[in-house]
């Protein structure tokens, strides 16, 4: 698939939100909050959990990010699917949570909650063994993520995992989509070393 | 989840690549964090975050949210920086005058302040860095600046004490002789510092030596004993001071001369040597 050909926008399958929701939101209707917050939060939280690699970190991401979307709300336009706006500010959070002090404690004294990566088993999901399985080889894969450098951690993250193309990772980062497809490439060089043992 | 794309990539890459598309949301389980997700949500459609402190990640003891915790960051990094930055110009700060001797009848006037030379200790509570400093008739004043200059005003002098020598960073000193006789020696922390003494013809710079600086309104007479000075005045730059030679800068606009030091100034510059020889001992 052509970069030019793919889109930037969420890939998670969720429905766009209606102008009708968002005029909703404006106006500070519970309803039309509740909505969005539903069409995002999985998202949202998701992308600063991969790109953080905590869950502590990932809640303080998103608390910051309904902060700023509340604050933000009155200036929606209707007519445009605020999630990547949020992908975006969940992003920028991310990096500046990198690079604050804060983070480097976080290196250093992982909370005893992070082990349990989907571990719990939705209504329906796949059969314990599988599921065991499928937990361990994602926690696993974030582990190895974790490892990498924060600014190549997120591109492997925007790329391969929310499936958005250099140019938009370049748009979001302010670098230059050269500088973004080297980054890219030198960090899945480095993801893929560290899991060769683990992956197939 | 992710779109691939399979080109340009090598094996470990592709491997990388497959591994994390594989991802999948993170369960927003177990019961604490589905409770966040809750409350976070609860608060969102009632308005309420705008308002901190209002939604506490259930990890948190302290519940600083992150506007407020970047805040206190950067508070407190703006006031170690502060710290550090007054820490480091008070050490560089060397200590200033301390007076060594203050002998005759005469007075000593501080910044305004007549005291007679043998009240030793009111004069040496007045002195100070940069302060005025009269000696009358009948009087003299040795100083020093702990392991950086040693001074001695002869009676009839006025003039202003340099500033506070620096250990690493702005090392200029600067001083005036308007009348009078000023013998100086350099101590060991004085090296790589420079003092310029003016006066009204003239000035010289000094950079570690024994000058002496004369000053009676028609001429100022500057000699160097030893070690190293330069003297300048309204004409330009005279140059350095040979050693035991002087400099005499005329008021009436004659040509500056370059003479022998003149003996009475070199028997003060010794003989505050030798009363004084040990303030810089043991440095």
């Amino acid at each position: 698939m052509s970069e030019a050909s793919r889109s930037p926008e969420p890939t998670t399958g969720i429905p766009a939100i209606e102008p009708e929701v968002l005029r909703g939101v404006q106006r500070g209707e519970a309803e039309a909050l509740g909505t969005l917050f539903e069409a995002c939060f999985d998202d949202l939280y998701g992308l600063a959990y991969r790109m953080l690699g905590n869950h502590a970190a990932a809640e303080d991401a998103m608390q910051e990010v309904f902060i700023k979307l509340h604050r933000g709300a009155g200036s929606l336009d209707p007519e445009r699917d605020p999630r990547p706006w949020l992908r975006t500010v969940t992003a920028n959070h991310c990096r500046d949570h990198h690079r604050s002090f804060g983070a480097k404690v976080t290196r250093f004294s992982k909370p005893v909650d992070e082990s349990d990566e989907g571990m719990s088993l939705p209504d329906g999901g796949p059969a314990p063994d599988a599921a065991t399985l499928a937990a361990e080889k994602s926690a696993l894969v974030q582990n190895a993520l974790n490892q990498l450098a924060p600014p190549d951690r997120e591109v492997v993250v925007l790329r391969d995992y929310e499936g958005l193309d250099h140019n938009v990772i370049a748009e979001m980062l302010g670098v230059s989509h050269a500088a973004v497809r080297k980054r890219y490439s030198r960090a899945l060089t480095r993801l893929g070393e560290l899991l060769q043992d683990v992956w197939p | 989840m992710s779109k691939r794309e399979f080109d340009d990539l090598d094996t470990t890459q592709r491997r990388a690549q497959d591994a994390v598309g594989s991802l999948v949301r993170p369960e927003t389980r177990p019961v604490a964090r589905a409770d966040f997700r809750a409350r976070l949500k609860a608060d969102f459609v009632a308005g309420r975050l705008g308002e901190q402190d209002n939604v506490v990640p259930p990890h948190k003891v302290v519940p600083l949210p992150g506007r407020a915790r970047r805040a206190w960051w950067s508070t407190a990094g703006v006031a170690l920086a502060a710290a550090l930055t007054l820490a480091l110009f008070g050490l560089n700060r060397l200590p200033g005058p301390e007076l060594i001797a203050a002998v005759g009848e005469g007075s000593v006037v501080i910044d305004g302040q007549r005291h007679p030379a043998n009240q030793g200790d009111q004069l040496a509570s007045l002195l100070q860095a940069g302060a005025h400093v009269v000696v009358e008739d009948g009087a003299r004043l040795d100083l020093q600046y702990p392991g950086t200059m040693l001074m001695r005003l002869e009676a009839g002098t006025d003039m202003t004490l340099p500033g506070r020598p620096a250990r690493w960073f702005g090392r200029e000193l600067n001083a005036d002789v308007t009348v009078g006789e000023v013998s100086l020696r350099t101590g060991p922390d004085f090296a790589g510092s420079r003092l310029e003494v003016g006066t009204p013809q003239g000035r010289v710079t000094v950079t570690g030596t024994l000058v002496s600086i004369y000053a009676n309104g028609d001429l100022s007479c500057f000699c160097l004993y030893e070690g190293s000075a330069r003297v300048a005045c309204q004409s330009g730059d005279l140059g350095a001071i040979p050693a035991e030679k002087r400099w005499v800068v005329f008021n009436d606009g004659s040509k500056p001369a370059l003479m022998d030091i003149e003996p009475h100034h070199r028997d003060h510059m010794l003989a505050m040597d030798e009363d004084c020889c040990d303030v810089f001992s043991g440095r």
